[in-house]
């Protein structure tokens, strides 16, 4: 038993945050309070969760391969444009529609899709998020760029990309540029939003086909063994720029399978905003997981449940000081993220670490209290100067004392 | 001849150590440590590896603040809070690993964190240079002060270390197994350094498990072991393996091979005219034009001074050069090309590589994961790895190796430095090769366990294996190898029977 609590400490410990957080919120809010808002809520977080979690998962390969992949977001972006486009494109013209008066504008019919047209889109879409892999991993192993710089272009350029093939696409097939494309079709659509267990299941076979990969393959144990020491993985014969490719795939069309399920769930493409800024939260889901992102270390059941706990957080503050969920989000994201790799690096320094030494020390407890103040005035929705003042000068007497507390012990330790 | 020892008879302690005690949790690292140092003294301190040397060491020089007992400095009792205290107490210290700024200039590490200032208060990078030149030339030695510290060899980036220790006014010098990572003309070099510092008053306090070099020119010698001071003697009133004797607490036995018990077989390995090049550098070929054979059963040692391209060597054989390199490889009697090191392990060519941290170890992973890492493609043919084959594996190799580990699933990083190499050698012995290199195997291993290592080198040449082995310690090939090819600056100039070896004549030819 021991055993096993050692080995799964970071597991056992995001469960534990988990249920502590689904509790706290269960006591104060009325949202859980009856059987129908607590099904729903289950089903939206388990439903944002899994969307998340699916590409935060390949994220998770990579970071554990010792890379970085900074591209997820405009992965998505792009491959739910493609979806769409190819769908687009693919579709029949619409008779009813047709223009009377001019016959060379069809428009497509996307109310009534034929099974093998997503299908087909669906092939095509992932064989492109196959290639941005490819790419990438060209750039890393061949060109020899660091990862971060390689996905970090793609970051920037495929988005641009979605955004021009969009234009084009409507151009052809609708006869004007627009930037966004809809479809019609109530089947497509209802995946993700009223069956809200589409995605949950597209995330339970990722995550069981990866933690087979990760932690039960030869494969799997070169990826860790790869990410922990690059050079001697590859002075023990293993091939680190295929794995290198592996990853990078894995990654890109994970982003893939996510960037097509947010198009269904929205029903419309619009690359310009799809997917903005969801690299970082699959980083951060892996971060909180348990991934270093010096690479060979992390699991698959660590980042799911660090992607259902950054979720969680996110549900429950929206819940408890009733605002916009998407209003908080980052700044939730942000501080889980400091604290989750806090605590992971201070486990091991016991008490007598001092926090707030010399100079910097003092101006963080003026930056922490400052920081507390602010967050209690946006999230406290009356008498929000007074309270921010009141959180932040409590805030700040006791950090005072802290440091100060800090500087007598040094002092005495130095003496003694 | 060795010199005789110089140190006034009447000269007073300048350190002293009283009665002091480390414990670590589980560990107690020092108990009751009493010794003194007297001034201009040259002060050896000899023990194994986890004997206390270091932890003592780190003491002296403020890194290890925390401890019961005292110590006294010019008479004076003190206690430092932090290096910046032991330096300014005038002690230095020169670490194992050098602890230099890759990417900054000679002179600009020397004065790293004190750095001179012009008007305006701008960096004086003219004067730094100057003045670094000044130290440079008390050494002997032409470093150029603007070099970046990366472009110089490691003897030189040494000599930088010193030369910081001596700008800080230090006279107190704590070097710690300086020599781990030189030639020895390096070697000599630093020792000449060392007798001129000792005569411009210096004392210094040398940290090494190599007796030929602590008995160069030590005063006295104190022995360490388990944390508490074994003797101390006057380098003339002892020897090197009465040394050696009170440091392990028990008789070393020396691998005694006995010569020609096992006629080599046939030819393994081929190497015709292996040449690699070397993109812009003045000395075009890191290997130029190497020939040799290697038999079955036969252990072939490859002696060089650093540089020499002995490491460069193995790696054209495991197809781990940076280019392909020129010439023809023989394996069995085929001709073979390794565009990659999985094709060499394909081969039945292991490479046990030399710096074990940087490019042999898994730090994450566990002791069973670090030995079946090479073998378990062959092992697992349906690539999924099943846990009780890879659990057997793993524990048939501790038996047989003989490693101490708590269990195999025990992190790699809780076992000794001899006991790491093990696993790292039976992580190649799984893949059955049919030639073994090994780059410097026992570096950074204390006395004990290269003994062990060397009975398994020979084990592994009896049951047939070919072995080439390449050592920066000359008594190293001279006890374990059968044959000695000499390499010097890439070109091979001589190569020794067992019989013929000497190591006069190979240093010879390693400076031809």
């Amino acid at each position: 038993m021991s055993e096993f609590l050692r080995k799964f400490r970071n597991e056992v410990g995001l469960l534990g945050a988990i249920l502590l957080v689904l509790s706290v919120t269960a006591i104060f809010s009325d949202a859980y309070h009856d059987a129908f808002t607590l099904r729903l809520t289950a089903r939206a977080i388990a439903r944002d969760a899994a969307l998340v979690g699916i590409f935060a998962l390949g994220a998770a390969v990579v970071i554990i391969s010792g890379g970085i992949d900074l591209s997820s977001g405009s992965v998505i972006a792009l491959s739910g444009t493609l979806f769409f486009g190819f769908i687009v494109l693919l579709a029949p013209d619409d008779l009813s529609t047709r223009w009377p008066s001019d016959s060379a504008r069809h428009f497509p019919d996307t109310a009534n899709l034929a099974f093998w047209i997503p299908a087909a889109a669906f092939v095509l879409t992932m064989f492109a998020a196959f290639l941005v892999g490819s790419f990438h991993a060209w750039l890393i192993t061949v060109l020899r760029l660091p990862p971060f710089v390689a996905t970090l272009a793609s970051l920037v350029g495929l988005r641009s990309l979605a955004r021009l093939l969009v234009q084009d696409i409507t151009d052809v097939r609708f006869g004007q540029r627009q930037s966004t494309i809809t479809i019609a079709d109530e089947t497509l659509t209802s995946i993700s939003q009223h069956n809200w267990w589409v995605p949950c299941l597209v995330w339970l076979v990722v995550g069981v086909g990866l933690w087979i990969l990760l932690s039960r393959t030869v494969l799997g144990r070169h990826i860790y063994a790869m990410g922990g020491n690059e050079e001697a993985a590859r002075l023990s014969g293993i091939r680190t720029d295929r794995l290198k490719w592996l990853a990078y795939c894995i990654s890109s069309m994970t982003a893939g399978l996510a960037g097509i399920l947010y198009a269904c769930y929205i029903g419309t493409t619009s690359p310009s905003t799809d997917g903005m800024g969801y690299e970082l939260n699959a980083i951060a889901a892996a971060v909180v997981g348990g991934c270093s992102l010096t690479g060979g270390v992390g699991t698959v059941g660590g980042v799911v449940l660090g992607t259902i706990f950054l979720r969680s957080v996110i549900d429950s503050v929206a819940k408890l000081f009733k605002s916009q969920p998407d209003l908080f989000e980052g700044l939730v994201v942000g501080m889980l993220v400091v604290f989750a790799v806090a605590f992971n690096e201070l486990r091991g320094a016991g008490t007598k670490k001092a926090f707030f030494p010399g100079l910097l020390g003092w101006v963080s407890v003026v930056v922490v209290s400052g920081l507390l103040g602010i967050i209690a005035a946006v999230t406290i929705s009356e008498d929000k100067l007074r309270t921010g003042l009141m959180v932040g000068g409590a805030a700040l007497v006791m950090l005072t004392l802290k440091a100060v507390l800090e500087r007598v012990q040094a002092r005495r330790a130095a003496v003694r | 001849m060795l010199p005789p020892s110089i140190l006034p008879a009447d000269s007073r302690p300048v350190i002293a150590f009283h009665g002091v005690t480390k414990k670590f949790p589980g560990v107690v690292a020092l108990s009751g440590v009493t010794f003194d140092v007297r001034q201009g003294e040259f002060y050896s301190i000899c023990g194994e590896n986890g004997a206390g040397k270091s932890t003592l060491m780190k003491i002296l020089s403020g890194v290890i603040t925390d401890y019961d007992g005292s110590l006294t400095v010019r008479g004076e009792e003190v206690r430092f809070r932090g290096t910046r205290d032991a330096e300014a107490a005038g002690i230095s210290i020169i670490h194992q690993e050098l602890n230099l700024v890759e990417q900054l200039s000679a002179a600009a590490n020397i004065f790293l964190g004190r750095e001179l200032r012009g008007r305006l208060g701008f960096r004086d990078d003219a004067a730094m240079q100057r003045e670094a030149a000044h130290w440079f030339a008390q050494l002997e030695c032409d470093v150029d002060p603007r070099c970046p510290v990366h472009r110089l060899r490691v003897g030189d980036q040494q000599l930088v270390e010193i030369a910081k220790a001596l700008s800080l006014r230090s006279d107190i010098l704590i070097m710690d197994e300086p020599t781990s990572a030189l030639t020895e003309s390096e070697v000599a070099r630093l020792f000449r350094v060392i007798d001129r510092l000792r005569t411009a008053g210096v004392t210094i306090l040398y940290i090494s498990h190599k007796m030929d070099e602590v008995f160069r020119l030590s005063d006295r010698i104190l022995v360490l072991r388990d944390g508490q001071v074994v003797n101390v003697e006057r380098r003339e009133e002892t020897t090197p393996s009465r040394v050696t004797h009170q440091m392990v607490g028990r008789e070393i036995e020396t691998v005694a091979r006995e010569v020609d018990s096992h006629p080599p077989g046939a030819p393994v390995l081929e190497v015709r005219n292996l040449s690699l090049r070397r993109r812009g550098h003045a000395r075009r070929w890191r290997l130029e034009q190497v020939s040799f054979t290697l038999r079955r059963g036969e252990i072939l040692g490859i002696a060089g001074l650093m540089g020499a391209g002995r490491t460069e060597l193995l790696e054209c054989l495991f197809g781990a050069s940076e280019e392909p390199p020129a010439g023809e490889i023989w394996l069995d009697g085929r001709r073979v090309h390794f565009a990659h090191p999985s094709e060499a392990k394909q081969a039945g060519i292991a490479l046990v590589t030399e710096d074990r941290k940087r490019l042999g170890l898994f730090a994450h992973m566990s002791v069973k994961e670090n030995m079946t890492l090479c073998h378990l493609p062959q092992a697992m043919p349906l690539g999924f790895i099943q846990g009780r084959k890879e659990q057997a594996l793993a524990a048939e190799l501790t038996t047989q190796l003989g490693v101490k580990t708590a269990s195999t699933a025990a992190p790699i990083t809780s076992l000794s430095g001899g006991n790491q190499q093990k696993c790292i050698i039976g992580r190649w012995l799984l893949t059955s090769p049919q030639v073994l290199l090994l780059d410097d195997p026992t570096r950074g291993i204390d006395v004990g366990a290269k003994a062990e290592l060397y009975r398994l080198i020979d084990d592994l040449c009896r049951d047939g294996l070919a072995i080439l082995l390449t050592s920066s310690e000359l008594p190293e090939l001279l006890t374990v190898c059968d044959r000695i090819l000499v390499l010097s600056e890439g070109r091979l100039t001589a190569e020794f029977s067992r019989a013929e070896a000497t190591e006069e004549r190979i240093l010879e030819a390693a400076m031809r």
